[in-house]
């Protein structure tokens, strides 16, 4: 299954999707918050705007190649060995956001759910369930990810309902929060920093062309972005967005929150199961991305082998930070210096060579 | 009293008593010659069963064992003799093969064909599986009412075939490996002196039971009737529903040293014929002793052995063969057993029955969110009782938390053992219960819940909580229609039990999401286990909502039949106001 | 299948680890309520009602030892710390089960405390994985541990079911405020809304002391409205400035708090009748919309405006005079708008000069008017709302009269 399963508009957009949330799940929202204020939803919708940008950019890398992919087009435009640089960055990438995601949704679910356990048991199991997931095949994971997300999304929905007695409309003024400056510059960088277009541009051979990449992924960008900004409009109203900042994990702060008389309340569990699932989905398929990138690079026939050794990477990577803290400040500082290298700029000159040498050389196969 | 002084001194003196065994197997010969011709892998078995080979899960093929022989399948050279033109020399043939004298059931009866001139012929059956009546009718005509046939001096078998033989259904045949399968299944083959073909008339007539309710599968509305062991009279079941003459039933047969004959049905003009194609090219490619009921079949069949979910659709009931085989999928009817495979099938497929049809829509939708609904209760309840009360007790309301506390107070045994004593005592009053001899066959019901149940929580040896916790999932797993999915479900339950007490929700959502993976993994026939939902086809209007019939009109769309469309737009003439016409479409 | 042996690998993994964190029933003490009293040097006194299951559960089989009646539903314990969650570590040393304060639905604490300022306390609330953003916040006049210790109620199982019913049922009082820790929480550090919460006494005199004044009903502070001996009172709350208690508020001034902030559900006023001496009308109160605030922040001094839209119902008059009619109910309804107008006046005028904080909230709707979150921080509204000048509207329209139309007087 090298990318060779295709699978409808439905369910790509779902996996997708289902991926770009998990951030949700985890400190995020509070890093938007603590940078934007209040208006930490104009934010996300700023995020929102500069996404679509970025589907735009890749739309037209992959529009000339029909049927390749980002690593098969990096090779093919900047040569041998720019385009194994190029594409190692990607996959090395690609683990980074993996471990470091594995790393924070432990901690989450070692804060909120299971406090007795060792951490390294939970990363394992996770990185596990994600070989497996990763090995079984694409397919089969967006099958799952179309099956389970009625109940995930509307998991969410309810949720964030739920807590209607306790939203303070007024508390999403001062309407622009810190300042516009943080607000879309500084913070329509942080959310619009997603590593999901990268990832779908690699497994592009599963869609039915560049024309449904395009729409795919620009759908995926609108639904993510669109949670994104009801979770944190209901997180602003709700928690104020003064103390706001100080939950670890607002997600799960605002399910405890839910009290619809004596019966209905401290629910927060049933949403660990809905995390789980977004956090599992999310990690297996960047597993799966870089194993592809990596045999792409190389040119192996098939991906599976290089598994058990990229999960051993990203499970060392993710026991290295310190504590909580400092993996939440590496995740940052991830997004926000990191993340613009592959996804924009490496594209960008991908993007300038390919069409460089599509006018230049006489030719090029394009 | 001799005698037992005798072995009274025998014991005290630590003499061996006679051998008393008797007869042991021993090891011989024959273990020492495998055939290797057919190499499914490097075991091979005593006997059958359902054993596996640890080759690749592609070959299906099972090496096969004969005494003595070196890979031909009958014994001895005879079988693909022909029929000779001497009756005493087929004689012969046929005692052979037989063992006759020493094998009883087989019969040989010598007559003279009443032609003019008379010929010698003898017939050959197998008493108990002919039918005598229509043995004395054949006789009766061959002996006494052929006056006609006199002018060849040697009367052929061709003639005697189409003025003389009132059989319903006669061949000729001039192989003997032909002529022994039809006499093994009932059909009596008659030699005639002079003839090198043999006439096979078919006289089948033995001992079944009538058709009755079915047993396994009951509703309230619809048809009552259910196959029975006889394959003619199954396939008769099926046609008196669906009496099209699209109706394919091509024959197979597995098994090689007992032969069983296989059905396949399926209507010609909207089965897709690659899957016909697939499934008869999975069924002849067997490679077995014999087969003697379906589930055998399903098992060699079948995609994925080592999933848990079952992959064919094994039902009792010709009405759901009929819906089926509508819609474009194939039947699968073994002679000898009182199932039927459909394939292909999917999850949502098993947990359907007619009566949803049957009823109108607004009752088949409630019946199916019931069904839904216990469904998930069957397989997770017991799984998030133990991960809330273990692991996340917040979420209990307090009230209910301290009853539940307070009831467990005096209970010795963790909650997980606790739950897994009574979910085992329950399977074994299921089990039980299926062989207690049934006089006191309804008492065991009461036995089993009150005093098994009651009395332990009486003794504190159980919370009440738990009785009711797994009661419940009892009750819910029987809801589930299909009887192997129900095993699955019940199978599926302890991996949640153990993950649900290891790791609270998370378990629980790590023991669903393999589940998820594994099951939409799965294909059954080249069709995805869990469609129509994922991956997204045109479902027909009836996964779980049922839309009102005259909304399902179209074939859903995952088997690819030949032809989508069930109905017109409206199917109901009368709605146009007209009144006339009626609707066009497939009566079903 | 290859994946099955994988899963394999995985289980027997999992498996081997063993298994943490499970906790059985009965491993636990659950802790149903917390009680925080000034202790000693820096530290304070944590009480914990903790609930005694097997009691409440009343099994009637295997009656060792006494009857149901003999235990106590419930058990307190008392342990001193610098924070209350290391007083609920040490207080594991004493029990034989672990406590856990999943389920402890209140947290009551004394006024001596809430005047020294509860934020060193609320931070490691907050923090603690296992308390309920949604439990209630209580503070007790005089010490928690006697409140708690003496707090038995009759009717209820469990004093949490007891506390959440008593707090559902401010809902038809109003006299008092119901709040819930994360909001009291958020309210401690949000410059837009001083903190309130629910007074809770024991009533030690019984029904000797001040009866109601007409104009006011619930006039008391809690444990001061004479009643049966003994019984929890749930009555006025306390208001905070940041975290630090500056003042109590009576029953009847947390109705006015109530109505102007639109959290008033049902409420009741007892009123001396203005056109017969030495009789009074009783009304119940009802909110029909949520009061109108508008904040204008240009200008030398801040401006609020309040207009309150109240309905009431009447309920009884005791002079047999027809209110029913037209002319006299204007009567009533401009009497009762005076009366009320009156009360929120000195309400509002009390917060700005005797507690200078901002227990209505106004303050929320003063940040639209502000454009970032730095220019509001400029604007110190703690300090602008004590200058404010604040003009308060009533709008009443009596709207029912219960099950009498017309009143016809008794003849003497």
């Amino acid at each position: 299954m090298d990318g060779k399963s295709k699978f409808g508009l439905a369910e790509a957009v779902v996996l997708l999707t289902v991926s770009n949330m998990a951030r949700i799940f985890i400190s995020f929202p509070r890093t938007l918050v603590e940078m934007s204020g209040p208006a930490a939803w104009i934010s996300s919708l700023t995020g929102m705007g500069l996404s679509i940008l970025q589907v735009y950019l890749f739309y037209m890398i992959l529009k000339p190649n029909p049927g390749q992919n980002i690593v098969d087009i990096a090779n093919k435009s900047l040569g041998n060995i720019a385009g194994t640089i190029f594409n190692t960055i990607f996959a090395f990438f690609f683990l980074a956001v993996a471990a470091l995601f594995t790393r924070t949704f432990s901690e989450a679910l070692i804060i909120s759910a299971l406090p007795a356990t060792p951490i390294s048991f939970l990363m394992s199991g996770f990185i596990m369930l994600a070989v497996l997931g990763s090995y079984i095949g694409l397919e089969a994971m967006a099958r799952s990810a179309r099956l389970t997300y009625p109940f995930v999304l509307s998991g969410i929905v309810l949720l964030l309902l739920g807590l209607s007695p306790l939203w303070d409309l007024q508390q999403v003024f001062p309407i622009l929060g810190n300042g516009p400056v943080n607000v879309f510059i500084a913070g329509g960088f942080i959310s619009g920093a997603v590593t999901e277009i990268l990832l779908a541009a690699v497994i592009v051979k599963s869609f039915h062309g560049p024309e449904m990449f395009f729409k795919i992924t620009s759908r995926a960008m609108l639904m993510g972005f669109f949670y994104l900004t009801m979770l944190l409009l209901v997180m602003v109203t709700t928690l104020s967005w003064n103390t706001g900042q100080e939950d670890t994990l607002p997600f799960y702060t605002l399910a405890r929150l839910v009290y619809l008389g004596r019966f209905f309340q401290r629910v927060e569990s049933i949403f660990i199961i809905i995390w789980g699932f977004i956090g599992i989905i999310k990690v297996t398929l960047t597993l799966y991305a870089s194993a592809i990138t990596l045999a792409g690079t190389f040119r192996l026939q098939d991906h599976r082998p290089l598994l058990w050794p990229l999960a051993l990477i990203i499970f060392t990577g993710s026991i290295l930070p310190h504590d909580m803290p400092a993996a939440v400040r590496l995740e940052a500082l991830l997004i926000r210096e990191v993340t613009w290298l592959p996804t924009v700029a490496m594209p960008v000159v991908i993007l300038l060579v390919s069409r460089l040498r599509k006018r230049g050389g006489p030719n090029e196969s394009g | 009293m001799k005698n037992l002084l005798k072995q009274v001194m025998r014991i005290l003196t630590y003499q061996d008593t006679t051998f008393r065994e008797g007869f042991i197997l021993k090891e011989n010969d024959f273990d020492n010659k495998k055939t290797g011709a057919s190499g499914a892998g490097p075991k091979s078995q005593e006997e059958d069963g359902g054993k596996k080979s640890a080759g690749p899960s592609r070959r299906r093929a099972r090496t096969l064992r004969r005494p003595g022989s070196e890979g031909s399948m009958e014994s001895g050279g005879a079988d693909t003799a022909k029929v000779s033109t001497i009756l005493d020399r087929n004689r012969e043939t046929i005692e052979s093969i037989y063992g006759l004298p020493v094998n009883k059931d087989i019969i040989i009866r010598d007559y003279t064909i009443g032609t003019e001139p008379p010929v010698k012929s003898f017939l050959v059956y197998i008493d108990g599986m002919s039918s005598r009546t229509d043995l004395n009718f054949l006789m009766q005509n061959l002996m006494l009412e052929a006056r006609e046939i006199s002018r060849d001096p040697i009367a052929s078998a061709p003639s005697i075939l189409y003025r003389l033989l009132p059989g319903s259904q006669a061949i000729m045949l001039d192989s003997f490996d032909k002529i022994v399968d039809a006499v093994n299944y009932g059909d009596t083959a008659i030699f005639v002196q002079g003839s090198p073909q043999a006439l096979v008339v078919e006289t089948k007539g033995w001992e079944h039971r009538p058709v009755e309710k079915p047993r396994s599968e009951q509703a309230i509305s619809g048809p009552q009737e259910s196959f029975i062991e006889n394959l003619r009279a199954n396939t008769a079941l099926v046609r008196k529903i669906i009496r099209s003459e699209k109706l394919y039933t091509e024959m197979l047969s597995v098994g090689k040293r007992y032969r069983s004959d296989v059905a396949v049905m399926y209507m010609s003009d909207l089965a897709n014929p690659d899957l016909v194609k697939e499934v008869k090219r999975r069924i002849s490619s067997i490679n077995v002793d014999y087969i003697t009921d379906t589930g055998m079949l399903e098992q060699y069949i079948e995609d994925s052995p080592m999933n848990l979910n079952p992959q064919t659709h094994y039902t009792e009931r010709p009405d759901r063969v009929a819906a089926f085989l509508a819609e474009g999928k194939v039947a699968i009817i073994l002679s000898g057993s009182p199932y039927a495979l459909v394939v292909p099938t999917t999850m949502y497929a098993q947990l359907h029955t007619g009566e949803e049809t049957y009823l109108r829509w607004q009752y088949g939708t409630f019946l199916r969110y019931t069904r839904t609904f216990s469904f998930y209760l069957a397989l997770l309840l017991p799984g998030l009782y133990l991960a809330a009360v273990l692991f996340h007790q917040e979420m209990i309301p307090t009230d209910l938390l301290l009853a539940i506390a307070g009831n467990r107070e005096r209970v010795p045994f963790p909650t997980v053992v606790e739950m897994l004593m009574m979910e085992f005592s329950f399977e074994l009053v299921r089990e039980a219960g299926l062989r207690i001899p049934s006089p006191i066959g309804s008492t065991i019901g009461i036995v089993g819940a009150l005093i098994l149940g009651q009395a332990a929580v009486q003794a504190n040896l159980f919370s009440p909580v738990i009785v009711i916790v797994v009661a419940v999932t009892g009750l819910a797993s029987f809801s589930i229609p299909n009887y192997s999915l129900a095993f699955a479900v019940r199978t599926y339950r302890f991996f949640y039990i153990i993950m649900g007490s290891m790791l609270g929700f998370y378990g629980i959502t790590i023991a669903l999401f393999i589940q998820i993976m594994l099951t939409t993994n799965l294909k059954s026939f080249g069709v995805p286990y869990l469609s129509p939902i994922a991956p997204r086809t045109y479902a027909g209007g009836d996964v779980v909502t049922r839309l009102p019939i005259h909304m399902q009109i179209r074939r859903p769309d995952y088997i690819n039949p030949q032809d989508n469309v069930r109905a017109p737009e409206e199917p109901r003439g009368w709605v146009k106001g007209n009144g006339g016409g009626g609707g066009d479409g497939r009566q079903e | 299948m290859k994946a099955a042996k994988l899963l394999i690998v995985l289980f027997i993994m999992l498996l081997l680890q063993g298994c943490w964190g499970s906790r059985e029933t009965d491993e636990i003490a659950y802790v149903l309520a917390l009680g925080l009293d000034k202790g000693p040097d820096r530290n304070i006194i944590a009480t914990f009602v903790i609930a005694n299951p097997k009691v409440i559960a009343g099994q009637a089989g295997g009656g060792g030892g006494g009857t149901g009646k003999d235990e106590e539903p419930i058990i307190t314990a008392s342990a001193i710390a610098p924070l209350p969650i290391a007083a609920f570590h040490l207080m594991n040393v004493e029990r034989s089960r672990q406590l856990s304060l999943l389920h402890t639905n209140v947290f009551i604490i004394s006024e001596e405390l809430a005047r020294e300022g509860l934020g060193i306390y609320l931070n490691s609330l907050n923090r603690f994985r296992e308390t309920r953003g949604t439990a209630f916040v209580y503070i007790c006049r005089g010490r928690a541990i006697d409140f708690m210790n003496r707090n038995r109620p009759e009717m209820e199982v469990t004093p949490s079911k007891q506390y959440e019913l008593i707090s559902r049922a401010a809902r038809i009082h109003s006299l008092t405020r119901v709040v819930q820790f994360q909001k009291f929480y958020t309210a401690t550090k949000s410059r837009d809304i001083a903190p309130v919460a629910s007074l809770v006494a024991l009533n030690e005199k019984g029904l000797t002391g001040e009866p109601s004044r007409p104009g006011t009903l619930g006039d008391y502070l809690a444990g001061d409205m004479p009643s049966t001996k003994g019984e929890s009172q749930l009555m006025g709350v306390a208001v905070f400035k940041m975290d630090k208690m500056v003042g109590t508020l009576t029953g009847d001034e947390t109705k006015y708090l109530n109505m102007l902030t639109g959290e008033m559900q049902f409420s009741f006023l007892v009123i001396p009748d203005p056109l017969k001496e030495n009789t009074v009308v009783g009304v119940s109160l009802k909110q029909a919309m949520k009061p109108s605030i508008k904040v204008s922040t240009d200008g030398e001094h801040l401006h609020i405006s309040v207009e309150l839209f109240i309905e009431p119902e009447l309920v009884g008059v005791s002079s047999g005079t027809n209110y029913e009619s037209n002319i006299q109910m204007n009567i009533i309804e401009s009497e009762l708008a005076r009366i009320i107008g009156e009360g929120c006046r000195q309400l509002v005028d009390r917060s700005q000069e005797e507690f200078r904080s901002d227990i209505f909230g106004f303050g929320r709707y003063a940040r639209k008017n502000f454009l970032t979150v730095q220019q509001w921080r400029d604007y110190n509204w703690g300090d602008k709302y004590s200058r404010a000048e604040v003009d308060i509207k009533v709008n009443l329209k009596i709207r029912r009269t219960g099950l009498m139309l017309k009143t016809v007087p008794v003849v003497r």
